[in-house]
């Protein structure tokens, strides 16, 4: 092999396995993430509405907003959707932080939901580690040099073309394990160059704020304001009798079409100057971004819309698009989901082509323990963690104060557990902790398929999805954790 | 008898790690994050794009040039000038973006 290859090869397999042990749970999470509102269901453990017609879920959610809300200067209201068959509505002075509930779409009734972490959390970790603005330079560090990893992966790997047709499972278990390896990073290579790339766009925003700081003196809030316009005006203290919210959203449905509005925000309700602005649902397109219009709320007049867009900033929000993926419905979901488990697994080949191959050279000293020890539980402990975190929510008292901190500590604990067991039990933890993680999702979403009673199809859905990567790890953890694996 | 066969097995340097390896990681980030930095300072400075045009436009940019750096960066045959031609070329890009 020439000098270049084998520093590429060097790059490509040691950066590889470092940064595998965080870009392999950010794979499996992110790829879970891509459920967010379903496991948000699931973990809060709401029961399920049929659906109903925009207009009487607006119109049950304005009279409950006058009841607790009355004196808030700001109410939202989320319709309910396919993904999130309720009402969520919010009151309260600040738009970011407001007082929330849900009500069930036919009735319109308060329900009673369970405090939790939610599937937030794994977006949340995805994205930033829980660590907020550092966690995003990791994440952001650990994305560039994926990308960096891919491409050199595919300049070690130019018989590319000669190899995709060429899976040899009985060759030797080196050699077949490098062919799932070539074989899966040639199948999900333009999905992990797609969703690697706008993921470090995405995280640009906060690791390079270099035109942050040419354009706009490095002050954020000042860019969203130049692209997005905002309709606003100050109250008039003069009480006056409002359009019923149906009504706003009968003129909105006009522009969008029937179906079209995703949520309304209800500006100084009950006042002369009363706005309703209405948006338009993203799950329809590619681009993350959503047109609104705001009507004066006692007349019905359209006071500001907006529904073009600087071509450069849809452009920017076709790559987030792309990597949250809100369009395109299940079928998309599912293909996300899949395609970033295998680029999970493929880092996950890689890494342990790596260590196999240390082993045989240098023997197991102390620091292959801890490289097998950190790369267990990259790939067997989080899928242990999640399962955790998952159980953590169904057993938990239900009225435990704080509850969501209890979840992710749970988390956390679970991880670092298997850490440290990993680091224990040395060769021996690869099968026990893919045994272990398998029955921790297997039993999970059994369980509650079983003691679930209630018909909810997401509910049911989220089990069963569960129940399934429970068996594919199992079997993996057999077929491939063998002791004569290693 | 003095043959090379009977002299002590000769050890690998032990300097490779911070002579070779250390220079090349600290220029793939730091090299990286340098040239980003500059080539984006240098579109902002003089393409004739609106402010919004220009954030969203050179945001999309990103990862190009630190992926460039990055793999450079180990695949230079010496360290210094996997360390100096990022730089240099930052500090160029850079220089050219002040001057307007």
């Amino acid at each position: 092999m020439s000098r270049l290859g084998k520093a590429l090869l060097g790059l490509h397999a040691w950066g590889g396995m470092v940064f595998s042990w965080l870009l392999i749970p950010i794979f499996v999470t992110g790829s879970i993430a891509v459920f967010e509102p379903e496991l948000t269901h699931w973990m809060q453990t709401r029961t399920f509405s049929p659906p109903t017609t925009p207009a009487n879920a607006v119109a049950l959610a304005e009279a409950r907003l006058g009841e607790v809300g009355a004196s808030a200067p700001v109410w939202r209201i989320q319709l309910p959707s396919s993904r999130e068959p309720h009402i969520g509505i919010g009151w309260g002075t600040n738009p970011r932080r407001m007082q929330e509930e849900t009500l069930e779409a036919t009735s319109g009734t308060p329900m009673a939901t369970r405090e939790t972490a939610g599937g937030h959390f794994f977006t949340h970790f995805h994205a930033d580690l829980l660590l907020g603005p550092p966690g995003r330079w990791i994440v952001g560090a650990a994305g560039l040099f994926m990308l960096a990893a891919l491409v050199s992966g595919v300049l070690i790997h130019h018989r590319l073309i000669h190899d995709f047709f060429v899976l040899r499972p009985r060759a030797g278990k080196r050699r077949s394990w490098l062919d799932v390896h070539n074989l899966g990073g040639v199948a999900v290579l333009p999905f992990l160059l797609m969703i690697t790339y706008t993921g470090c766009v995405i995280l640009a925003e906060t690791y390079m704020p270099a035109a942050t700081h040419a354009l706009y003196e490095g002050k954020h809030r000042a860019i969203r304001a130049d692209v997005v316009k905002t309709f606003e005006r100050r109250r008039s203290d003069i009480a006056a009798e409002t359009l019923p919210l149906s009504d706003h959203l009968a003129a909105a449905e006009a522009i969008f079409g029937p179906g079209g509005v995703s949520s309304l925000v209800i500006r100084n309700p009950g006042d002369r100057a009363g706005l309703v602005q209405a948006y338009r649902r993203v799950d329809d397109r590619l681009s993350a971004v959503s047109e609104h219009v705001t009507f004066d709320a006692t007349t019905g007049e359209v006071f500001g819309m907006q529904r073009d867009w600087n071509p450069m900033t849809f452009a920017y929000r076709t790559q987030v698009g792309l990597h949250v993926a809100h369009f395109g419905g299940p079928a998309i979901r599912w293909l996300y989901f899949f395609s970033g488990l295998l680029g999970a697994l493929v880092m996950a080949v890689g890494t342990l082509l790596l260590l196999r191959k240390r082993r045989q050279k240098s023997g197991p000293d102390p620091a292959q323990r801890w490289l097998d020890a950190f790369s267990c539980a990259s790939l067997c402990g989080i899928w242990t963690a999640c399962g955790a975190l998952l159980a953590a929510n169904h057993l938990l008292p239900a009225d435990l104060a704080g509850r969501p901190d209890y979840e992710t500590r749970t988390f956390f604990f679970v991880w670092l557990a298997s850490l440290l067991h990993a680091s224990w039990r040395g060769d021996r933890a690869w099968r026990e902790q893919g045994v272990l993680a398998a029955l921790v999702c297997a039993l999970c979403g059994a369980s509650d398929l079983v003691l679930g009673g209630v018909d909810d199809p997401i509910r049911r859905g989220i089990d069963l999805g569960f129940f399934l990567c429970g068996l594919v790890l199992l079997s993996s953890s057999r077929r491939f954790f063998r002791q004569d694996a290693h | 008898m003095n043959t090379p066969a009977s002299l002590p097995p000769r050890r690998r340097p032990r300097t490779t790690w911070a002579v070779d390896l250390l220079p090349r990681i600290l220029a793939a980030s730091l090299g990286g994050y340098a040239l980003c930095w500059s080539l984006i300072s240098l579109l902002c400075a003089w393409l004739p794009l609106s402010k919004p045009s220009l954030w969203f436009f050179t945001g999309q940019l990103v990862p190009l040039p630190f992926v460039g750096v990055l793999l450079w960066a180990f695949a230079a045959s010496r360290a210094w000038q996997a360390v100096a031609y990022p730089l240099a070329l930052a500090a160029t890009l850079q220089t050219l973006a002040v001057l307007r």
